[in-house]
């Protein structure tokens, strides 16, 4: 199965998950999506997984951040985030503060199972691509982040943020706010790279901010 | 959760307690001193002073092994005051009384010190003034009335009840204020642990419910290609977790004597419950207890062909007692008692033990540990403190007034000489103050190696014939000066250094005078000065104590009343949110589970099914607000037309007018009106606002002209979705 995504460090995507109905599901959609994202391999726990993967290559992978336990694995998200691992947290739970806990962790983003599946796809390519990606429940998070130390966004960029939760179209942002598409998606991507700077430091982060720097999507002024 | 006045009081109880056994207990010990000291050495002499001196003794060494505390004990202690002050003549001589310590001003001033403390204010008076009446009786039998001297007499009796009645006073005032916001703070406490259980509760549920059968119906609702029989055994699983009987928590608090009666409507004996009405343990340990309680009742079913069955609870410990056959000694144990009994009670941490006489009958004896006891007790409020600081100022005050009474009795008493010294002294007990109220350590040996020194110049300024007399002040009083310093340390090491210090200066006089009568007279310094002094060293020990029971009893008492609260709440949230929903999910994963037919219809219900799921998951630990509510019957409406609709609606909402809250419910109305097959509304917090965000598909013929923008809605239309906004407040 080639990989048909160019220009990235990470070749393959993971799916951890004690519920195999969403383990094949997930793959399912990846496959059905165009162009197809191969999924490598699923696991029943993060243990399973890191067993497998414990060290560089990273890969992309897809978190369910609830599993047998019936708590939340942040232990497991942040082992598997140190290593450098691109980790899609993919869980039920949508309380701010469990999403905003994940991104410190160092988690590359968060999407609602009871979102649209194309979230979790495009989610999946940013990860691949090691591009910033905001998930619309994730927004909201982030909009209403009042935390110390958190990074400064401008007007635009919140009005972009509780915008795109409440429509989960980029379309219907762009028309509302009279800017494109495209600008819509640069400005969620340069909220997730500020993000990415600030607070406890993890690979993944810091890898998300040197990419956007490279891209031009954020400066080091905006830092 | 009700409470009496008694519970509140715990803490002045505790240490009402404590301080009527400690000054009982110091009267006795400075009755049968000054006793035995008279005994062995006496002034007068004589069958009167013999006889009196035994009796003394006597009824100190019966109050001290009887401990009685009541009103007749203590009107017996009184009675014993008035005794010692009409007996002065015939304990002291008209020329001793004038110029030593004598044996009924020592025990008459200590006991009734020892009642300013104990007992009210207007009972002690009562006392001081038998005991004062008497004493000045006995004087005046003794040397006629010479006024001066009765007062120097007087003096020490007086300032003693005053002091005693001071301290009473000050610890009774923070004992009660301070117990009450005990008791506050605790409530508090648990009222937090009451919410937060029930939040991890509803957590777990929720949990359990979206791990399940709502990622499947997801599937199902979403027409994901997976295959049947993929489904059909998730569905199966799912049903499965559901229908299970709810997960023991360990540590959720389980009553053992209602699990008990439940075990034993099978069987046929005549079985007696007494003890506690109700025993709350955590799980594990109510699991352990109960059947290793039914194992012995089996027993006692099978074997024992009993009449009668006692089961006693007791806050750690169970008993099962019947009167029947018993077992013979020697007799080999069946495996039901060795493994199931005695195993689980050790795994517990526990212990069983059996006692058996054949033809009496038979007691299981369950024990656990009490886990409220190990609880390490919080100790640095602010009570504890204050009554430490306030009774080392105290202290402090009674030194530095005792000083001068001390001097100005004293023949020497006028000369700078003693004066100086009295102030050196003073100053001593001063330098305490920053020990009572911080925290410095070095100053006691400093403080002691000082009074030493002050005793020994100050009996240096004496002849010989002043050594033992009034003029001796050094020898009693110092050890007052010095108090303040010890009450940080631990109790033995105070009453070590006090007794030091006291035999060095006692020493210093012995050396001078090496006789009998020297020893005499310092020895009746032992129940006027000593004893006290130990007394108070204890005191604070003992207050300590008491205050740390009080503490752990108001939490151990309230932690009762908490843990039925909080399984009573458990239980009527769990029945009311969730049964419903599970019961909606059930007919559904068993359709499933069968293998389908999955059709339109069952997709439909998924979904219904996953969008109820996700409002539930959205607003738990929030109180249904009636905005939700109502949101929640125009959703119902919408569907029943339908269309599918996702709510999303803030924690934190800021509190809407009548009119306002109208206002957003008709656009959410007629944007759902437009809606074609889906909807989402969205409602969240924007500074005191609230906006209103509504996004669905809409007809192509659903033209955007039609839409009047009202003041403050904003409209998108995009392809075939429509947006609507609006901010309100």
């Amino acid at each position: 199965m080639t990989d048909e995504v160019e220009g990235s460090e990470v070749a393959s995507v993971a799916v951890i998950d004690d519920h195999e109905a969403i383990q094949l599901a997930v793959r399912i959609w990846c496959e059905q999506a165009d162009p197809p994202i191969p999924i490598h391999e699923g696991y029943g726990s993060t243990t399973e997984f890191l067993t497998a993967h414990p060290g560089a290559p990273p890969i992309a992978v897809i978190f369910d951040l609830e599993q047998s336990e019936h708590r939340p694995d942040f232990a497991g998200l942040k082992r598997a985030a140190a290593i450098g691992h691109r980790v899609i947290v993919y869980s039920h739970l949508a309380g701010d503060e469990v999403i905003m806990r994940c991104l410190e962790l160092g988690a590359v983003t968060f999407i609602l199972k009871s979102e649209d599946k194309s979230h979790l796809i495009d989610a999946v390519r940013a990860a691949l691509l090691n591009e910033p990606y905001v998930g619309p429940r994730m927004a909201k998070a982030i909009f209403h982040d009042r935390s110390v130390g958190r990074p400064k966004l401008g007007p635009r960029e919140q009005e972009v943020l509780i915008a795109w939760f409440q429509t989960e179209s980029k379309d219907l942002v762009g028309q509302k706010l009279e800017i494109s598409s495209t600008t819509v998606r640069t400005h969620l991507q340069r909220v997730r790279a500020k993000y990415a700077a600030v607070g406890r430091p993890a690979p993944t982060k810091s890898a998300l901010v040197a990419r956007a720097i490279q891209d031009g999507i954020i400066s080091l002024d905006d830092l | 959760m009700t409470t009496t006045a008694r519970q509140t009081d715990v803490s002045r109880r505790r240490l009402r307690f404590e301080v009527a056994r400690i000054s009982s207990a110091v009267r006795q010990w400075a009755i049968l001193a000054a006793a035995i000291i008279e005994l062995l050495a006496p002034t007068v002499g004589g069958t009167a002073d013999t006889v009196l001196m035994i009796g003394l003794a006597a009824w100190a060494t019966y109050r001290l092994s009887t401990r009685a505390q009541s009103s007749a004990a203590i009107a017996g202690d009184v009675a014993v005051v008035i005794v010692l002050g009409a007996a002065l003549p015939f304990v002291t001589t008209a020329a001793a009384f004038a110029t030593e310590l004598n044996l009924p001003q020592a025990t008459v001033a200590v006991s009734i010190s020892t009642f300013g403390v104990q007992l009210a204010v207007s009972r002690s008076a009562a006392t001081l003034l038998l005991g004062v009446g008497a004493y000045v009786w006995g004087a005046v039998t003794l040397v006629g009335w010479d006024s001066a001297l009765l007062i120097n007499n007087l003096l020490p009796i007086t300032g003693g009840w005053i002091g005693a009645v001071v301290l009473r006073r000050a610890i009774e005032r923070v004992a009660s204020t301070s117990n009450q916001a005990h008791l506050d703070r605790l409530r508090a406490e648990i009222a937090n642990a009451i919410a937060e259980t029930r939040r991890n509760d509803d957590r777990e549920q929720l949990a359990l419910l979206h791990d399940t059968a709502a990622a499947t119906l997801l599937l199902v609702g979403r027409a994901v290609p997976v295959p049947v029989e993929r489904l059909a055994a998730q569905a199966s699983r799912d049903l499965a977790v559901l229908q299970a009987p709810p997960v023991d928590d360990p540590s959720a608090p389980v009553d053992v004597v209602e699990l008990l009666r439940a075990e034993i409507a099978h069987l046929d004996l005549p079985i007696d419950f007494t003890g506690l009405d109700h025993l709350w343990l955590d799980g594990a340990r109510a699991g352990a207890v109960c059947a290793a309680a039914r194992e012995a009742l089996n027993n006692v079913d099978r074997h024992a062909a009993a009449d009668s069955v006692i089961i006693y609870t007791g806050r750690n410990r169970l008993e099962i007692t019947d009167d029947g056959r018993g077992i013979a000694s020697g007799a080999r144990r069946g495996h039901g008692v060795d493994e199931s009994i005695i195993a689980r009670m050790h795994r517990i941490g526990g212990s069983a033990c059996l006692h058996s006489v054949p033809d009496i009958g038979t007691t299981v004896e369950l024990q656990w540990a009490d886990t409220d006891a190990d609880e390490p007790v919080d100790l640095g409020d602010d009570l504890v403190r204050q009554v430490r600081s306030r009774y080392g100022l105290a202290l402090i005050a009674a030194a530095v007034l005792l000083l001068p009474i001390a001097v100005w009795r004293s023949p020497a008493g006028g000369e700078v000489l003693e004066i100086g010294l009295a102030v050196a002294a003073a100053l001593c007990a001063l330098a305490a103050a920053p020990r009572v109220l911080h925290r410095p350590r070095w100053s006691v040996w400093v403080a002691a190696a000082a009074l030493a020194g002050i005793a020994i110049v100050q009996k240096g300024t004496l002849d010989e014939s002043q050594l033992g007399t009034y003029a001796d002040w050094s020898q009693g009083l110092l050890g007052f000066c010095l108090l303040p310093h010890l009450i940080r340390l631990p109790a033995a090491s105070s009453v070590a250094v006090l007794v030091t210090l006291w035999t060095t200066s006692s020493l210093v006089d012995l050396v001078r005078n090496p006789s009998l009568e020297m020893t005499a007279h310092l020895g009746m310094g032992i129940p006027a000065f000593l004893v006290p002094q130990i007394a108070a060293c204890l005191f604070s020990a003992r207050v300590w104590d008491a205050l740390v029971d009080a503490r752990r009893e108001n939490r151990a008492r309230l932690r009762l009343e908490t843990n039925e609260a909080v399984a009573e709440a458990l239980q009527s949230e769990c029945i009311r949110r969730y049964s419903g929903t599970v019961d909606r999910l059930v007919p559904l994963l068993q359709t499933l589970s069968r293998g389908g037919p999955i059709t339109d219809e069952l997709r439909r219900q998924a979904r219904t099914e996953c969008r109820r799921l996700r409002t539930l998951f959205d607003e738990s630990g929030v109180d249904t607000t009636l905005l939700s509510q109502r949101i929640q019957s125009l959703i119902g409406q919408a569907e029943q037309r339908g269309v599918d609709v996702t709510a999303h609606v803030d924690d934190d909402l800021p509190a809407l007018q009548e009119d306002t809250a109208e206002h957003v419910l008709n656009h959410i109305d007629s944007a759902l009106e437009h809606a074609r097959t889906w909807a989402r509304i969205v409602l969240t917090t924007a500074n005191a606002e609230v906006d209103l965000s509504v996004v669905c598909d809409v007809s192509k013929e659903s033209p955007s002209e039609s839409q009047q923008p009202h003041r403050g809605v904003d409209v998108v239309v995009a392809d075939d979705k429509m947006w609507m906004t609006l901010r309100a407040g």
